[in-house]
């Protein structure tokens, strides 16, 4: 058990990056570009903001992630899945290694919590065992083990996103994409959240979170990605949201 | 963090344990059993739309039922006016049994000829008699003096089309001049056959106007599931199921319309299934008993094949386009 954890948080060089764009193209049927060649990686165990204003092509990006956007040019590769040319038959197979929350949380209303975070397994046909074990652990990571029979109606927004977070790594996703996480919440509780990420960073998972929140992504000091028109204009290590002049 | 090693240690597990695409008979099962569970919801929560698809279906399948049975029961009256007498070649009025076995060897070897049965006088006024009573019709011909029916050969073809050509060779025989009259019997049949034909046609127009009918009942009942259940199928693409899990609880959906249409139709068969059969008989005399068994087991089979064809074909085109 203890090895298994050491190898996997050990990130050693050379090894196959989680997320990697090699000169990438986003090209809507309507003819905009969302995104112009951009390359960028994501080390396993890394932990990156993607800042930049609406429509500087933040949501494609996510969208190439899960091969919900293919791209127009580049090469996509993430969890070791080639995304630019995956069959779609193998696009399920790619989903279950990434998580994805959002800022609406995307909650079944008639499930409760627990029921929530089951089902991103039952659907991909896990044993019930394997699913209850996996289901009690994500969440205790999230904290909501005792709010785990409520339905999301009767939480409160931080709660919900938990819950979201729960039902994205319960099947143990190499890669946790978090688009506007903290969009819909107080301050506070935004701030929560994010500890709440990186925890589960910590826990050996690759996370991305694309947001807004500069007072955020400038405090915590962890590598920025920026887009802007559809480029990437920034990559730096321990970065703030606004290019320091 | 010591939560750390599960999630660590059961991703590895996982890996090695799946994932080329193939499903274990476990999985299959889990995938059944959720599959159906969710169309059943789908199904009560639709209620009416379900309710209003399986009666369209079920109205449908009675038509198909219909339409096969009725199909029978023509084909019969025409392989039995088929089989029937094709040429019937009378001769004179007071012709002897004697030279009967000598002109059915000759009538026999004129090409295209299969069989001639040779019926005597006294069997033609035994005939005579059997249909009259059976019409009802006071028998007078025991008025007669003598037999004013001439003894015939009933001649079945090979092919039921060369009745005139068997004809003309029939009266060109050696023994021609035995024979009274040469009649083809090829206009009965042909009348038939085109009845039949007609009928067929328009039993296959109805059968398949009704079927679009069923198919966009059901296609609007399953559309419906699946805008009820958009959000969940949403969830289930971002989590990474399969199409077929995905498609899977509508197809069922489907089925489960098509099924139950299929069943009342057949409950409905079952108890009309004597009066029809005495119909039928009644309608065309000829429809023989033995193949009634083969026919209910052709409509059930039928019913059954079109109940799960449209809901399944249904429930395909509703999804269409639509969880990509």
């Amino acid at each position: 058990m203890m090895s298994n954890l050491a190898d996997m948080t050990n990130v050693e060089e050379g090894e196959t990056p989680v997320v990697s764009l090699n000169n990438v193209s986003v090209r809507y049927p309507s003819g905009h570009v969302a995104l112009a060649g951009v390359s960028l990686t994501l080390n396993r165990g890394e932990f990156a903001f993607l800042v930049g204003p609406s429509g500087a092509g933040k949501s494609s990006l996510v969208g190439l992630l899960v091969r919900d956007v293919l791209p127009f040019a580049g090469e996509v590769h993430v969890a070791g899945y080639s995304v630019h040319d995956l069959p779609t038959s193998d696009v399920p197979y790619l989903r279950r290694r990434v998580g994805v929350v959002f800022q609406d949380f995307r909650l079944l209303q008639r499930r409760t919590v627990r029921e929530n975070t089951a089902f991103a397994l039952e659907v991909t046909g896990a044993p019930a065992e394997e699913i209850e074990v996996a289901v009690e652990r994500a969440l205790r990571i999230v904290g909501l083990g005792k709010l785990a029979d409520r339905y999301p109606d009767a939480l409160s927004g931080g709660e919900q996103q938990r819950a979201a977070i729960a039902r994205a790594i319960v099947g143990n996703p190499e890669l946790l994409i978090a688009d506007e996480p903290t969009g819909n919440l107080d301050p506070l509780i935004s701030w929560e959240i994010m500890e709440l990420l990186g925890q589960i960073n910590q826990l050996g998972v690759t996370v991305l979170v694309a947001t807004h929140d500069s007072d955020i992504v400038t405090t915590l000091r962890r590598r920025v990605l920026a887009l802007e028109g559809g480029r990437l204009i920034r990559d730096e290590q321990r970065g703030t949201y606004h290019r320091v002049s | 963090m010591n939560s750390a090693a599960p999630i660590i240690e059961s991703a590895k597990a996982k890996e090695g344990e799946c994932c080329d695409g193939e499903m274990s008979r476990a999985q299959n099962t889990r995938l059944l059993r959720l599959s159906a569970s969710a169309a059943m919801n789908g199904l009560a929560r639709n209620r009416l739309a379900t309710i209003a698809a399986t009666m369209t279906m079920t109205l449908m399948l009675l038509v198909l039922a219909s339409v096969l049975v009725i199909r029978a029961g023509l084909d019969a009256a025409l392989s039995y006016a088929d089989s029937k007498v094709e040429v019937v070649a009378y001769l004179k009025v007071g012709a002897s049994d004697a030279r009967a076995e000598e002109l059915r060897a000759e009538i026999l070897k004129v090409n295209g000829v299969r069989d001639a049965r040779y019926v005597s006088a006294d069997e033609a006024l035994a005939g005579f008699r059997e249909r009259l009573k059976e019409r009802g019709e006071p028998d007078l011909t025991g008025e007669l003096d003598e037999n004013p029916l001439p003894p015939s050969f009933e001649i079945a073809l090979d092919d039921p089309s060369q009745t005139a050509r068997v004809s003309d060779s029939l009266s060109k025989l050696p023994s021609a001049a035995l024979f009274g009259r040469i009649v083809d019997g090829r206009a009965l049949a042909e009348s038939l056959a085109s009845v039949t034909s007609a009928l067929r046609a328009v039993g296959l127009i109805v059968v398949i106007g009704f079927s679009l009918a069923v198919l966009a009942v059901v296609v609007n009942a399953i559309r419906l599931a699946v805008m009820a259940r958009s959000d969940e199928i949403a969830i289930m693409r971002l989590v990474g199921a399969t199409s077929t899990w995905v498609r899977l609880p509508f197809i069922l959906e489907g089925l489960v319309i098509g099924g139950i249409g299929a069943l009342i139709t057949l409950f409905i068969f079952g108890i009309l299934g004597a009066g029809v059969s005495t119909l039928m008989l009644n309608l065309f005399r000829v429809l023989p008993v033995e193949t009634s068994a083969i026919l209910a087991g052709q409509v059930a089979i039928s019913v059954l094949a079109a109940g799960f064809g449209l809901g399944a074909l249904g429930a395909l085109l509703s999804l269409r386009g639509r969880l990509n």
